[in-house]
């Protein structure tokens, strides 16, 4: 019985962390984290000491790799899907479709992992006593090495050919499984079963990391498509200013002739030459080596001017050397920059800072505020909670996205009080 | 009639499955079982489907008024129908769509056990003490055995309707949770992940007489274990689990039906 209980205490363990990994969440153990693990122990542990409490049945099929799952009855199974599909909806924050795949996707991992040292144990004919705990081990290092480098190829949302993978993987394991329940089905010889595990395993990733490369590739076409036109605007509005040179060299001369004296033509060829000039920021947008995300800044900039701000670029690095995709740096930059429009008032100025740093790439947008505490400066990236209104549910997502971008490339956020003139709120990344 | 409209897709699609599934699952499993009566095809056939029938109930009948909560549509009905009738006009479309999916499924069972498959091989399993021949047992092991032995078609029929009316409980768990809760899979996979626990919990009391799935299926237990309580105590369970359920939204969380 002991025994039972810690396998079934380290399996439950394993399926929990690797559910956590497909869900795109940092293990750790809230009160929802252990409610899950305590259930689904309890509901474990209870079909395999009494297999005829699930369904009646007095004769529950035992597997015949039967350290593969923590159930001893197909209606056991059958249970533990449902129950876990259940219970994730209440830890996962995501949407119906999205815990199913990610129940899916979990169970899937947990069962290349335990099929694969399952097989190696009988192919090394060691004791089954350590299929479990290694099961573990391996989970763990599995989940550290896809949680800290490949944490991006996770990150993105599945496309229609990922879910449709993902549920064929999901359903030839769980026949293989069920089918090896058959006494008299031949079993498969364990090296064709690490054999198939590895190429299953390999086809998964190989595909995540395709989906990773796509996705990028789409996001960069997008953003291309978005903000290029909206810089070639910005272009088009400077050559007919240029267009127009001639005119106003001829303006500029009859200002010259007609004035009484130098003093008057000096202050009326400064007063027209103010009206025609460039604005800083329309100098350094044309100036960036980023034609993408210049576009981008330029709607921002437009749009700040309608809401009688001043949007204020600095940056002494090339864009491109941000080492992180044009969408995610458009989206830390869109966050920022709406939500320091959101705290301001006509009159006052936001700074966008891109600086070079100790080795490290800082992006910090700065606007007028109130001095906040660190406590309260935390709480501004935690999902949910927005300083704006209570009462929308969509609100508090931006600044815990600009966390979730951070972490997928190790980077770090920036929030402090800036009091050089006056005192300023500054958020960023520091990549 | 437009309840019904709304759900008859879904509920003529899980009926169909169910009855390919439930013919499917009479007319091979019994091969391998020494079986004594004809009849005995369909409860061992039936048996995958006596442990999911929560499903089959909510599924395709209980996700309607959570979509109906969430579009908001509830709130456009206010001005044309009172919210109980509405409430119980779609309640008995939930209900009757479940009793009547898990009657006709179960009833395609029992039609194919008799009628279909060809006559068992008669196998008796139990050796008479007296004569030291094995002779025939169902009479005495066997819930109502007369009516199951001589009136197979019957004994089918009654628990076809039995079965049906446990599964409109079950509909109507799902329907109660559909009026709280935002979680769809609350709401779908509740009344079997409930069935699953109570399972669990009385089994653990030693009362698995008094299980809902032995309600559903009494042959579960031996036939002297078998009461009036057998039936009853687990639909009445359910049926206070969402008396106090409600009550708990209604009184303690202040959750609306109306509200969303």
């Amino acid at each position: 019985m002991g025994q039972l209980i810690w396998e079934t205490a380290l399996d439950v363990l394993s399926i929990l962390l690797l559910m956590q990994l497909a869900g795109r969440t940092t293990a750790g153990f809230s009160s929802k984290v252990f409610g899950w693990g305590a259930v689904i122990f309890l509901f474990c542990l209870f079909d395999q000491t009494q297999p005829y409490l699930s369904g009646g049945s007095s004769n529950g099929i035992q597997f015949s790799y039967n350290e593969i799952l923590p159930v001893a009855t197909i209606p056991g199974l059958i249970g533990l899907l449902f129950l876990t599909l259940l219970i994730n909806s209440f830890v996962f924050k995501r949407t119906h479709v999205e815990i199913i795949f990610i129940t899916m996707l979990g169970f899937s991992m947990y069962l290349l992992l335990r099929l694969f040292v399952a097989a190696a144990v009988d192919l090394f004919a060691v004791s089954t006593v350590i299929v479990s705990p290694l099961t573990l081990l391996l989970t763990a290092g599995f989940y550290g090495l896809v949680k800290f480098k490949f944490s991006a190829y996770l990150s993105q949302n599945l496309n229609q050919f990922m879910k449709l993978l993902i549920t064929a993987i999901f359903i030839f394991l769980l026949y293989m499984i069920l089918s090896s329940a058959n006494p008299d089905s031949p079993g498969i010889h364990p090296f064709l079963m690490e054999f198939m595990v590895v190429m299953v395993s390999a086809i998964l990733g190989w595909l995540f990391y395709e989906q990773r490369r796509a996705q990028v590739t789409e996001n960069r076409i997008k953003a291309i498509e978005k903000y290029i036109p909206i810089i070639d605007e910005l272009v088009a509005e400077v050559r007919a200013r240029q267009h127009e040179f001639s005119n106003k060299l001829l303006a500029i001369s009859s200002i010259l002739q007609s004035a009484e004296d130098m003093e008057t033509a000096r202050e009326q060829v400064s007063m027209y030459v103010d009206n025609v000039k460039l604005t800083d920021g329309q100098h350094e947008l044309l100036n960036m080596d980023h034609k993408v995300i210049a576009g981008f800044l330029y709607t921002k900039m437009k749009r700040a001017e309608q809401l009688k701000m001043n949007l204020c670029i600095e940056r002494s690095v090339p864009v491109s050397d941000f080492p992180c995709e044009d969408h995610d740096l458009i989206e830390v930059l869109g966050i920022l920059i709406d939500n320091a429009m959101e705290a301001c008032y006509g009159g006052d100025t936001i700074t966008v800072n891109m600086l070079r740093y100790h080795d490290r790439y800082e992006l910090t947008v700065s606007n007028p505020a109130e001095y906040m505490d660190n406590t309260r400066m935390m709480q501004l990236f935690k999902l949910g909670y927005s300083t704006k209104s209570t009462h929308s549910k969509d609100r508090g997502y931006g600044l815990y996205n600009v966390q979730q971008i951070a972490k997928q490339y190790n980077g770090k956020i920036i929030a402090r009080n800036d009091q050089k003139h006056g005192n300023k709120l500054t958020i960023g990344i520091q990549f | 009639m437009l309840e019904w409209r709304k759900l008859r897709f879904p509920v003529l699609l899980m009926t169909g499955v169910g009855i390919l599934l439930s013919v499917f699952l009479c007319s091979t499993l019994y091969k391998s079982y020494a079986l004594e009566s004809q009849l005995e095809v369909w409860e061992v056939g039936f048996e995958f489907i006596n442990f999911i029938f929560p499903l089959i109930a909510v599924l395709p009948t209980c996700w309607l008024m959570y979509f109906e909560r969430k579009s908001g549509f509830l709130k456009y009905t206010l001005p044309r129908v009172g919210k109980k009738q509405y409430l119980l006009s779609k309640w008995m479309v939930v209900g009757g769509s479940a009793f009547l999916m898990m009657f006709i499924i179960s009833f395609a069972g029992v039609i194919t056990a008799l009628y279909v498959v060809p006559p068992i091989d008669v196998t008796y399993t139990l050796v008479s003490p007296l004569t030291g021949e094995p002779g025939p047992s169902l009479l005495e092991t066997h819930f109502a055995g007369e009516l199951f032995t001589e009136f197979p078609l019957i004994y089918g029929l009654l628990f076809s309707i039995w079965k049906g009316l446990i599964c409109v409980i079950m509909a109507t768990m799902g329907f109660v949770f559909s009026l709280y809760s935002l979680n769809l899979f609350v709401i779908l996979t509740g009344p079997f992940v409930y069935t699953i626990l109570e399972n669990f919990i009385l089994s653990i009391l030693h009362a698995e007489h008094l299980r809902l799935v032995t309600a559903f299926e009494p042959t579960n237990i031996s036939v002297e274990a078998v009461s009036l309580a057998t039936f009853l105590f687990g639909p009445l369970l359910a049926i206070t689990t969402m008396i106090v359920y409600i009550t708990y939204m209604k009184f303690k969380s202040k959750e609306l039906v109306y509200a969303i």
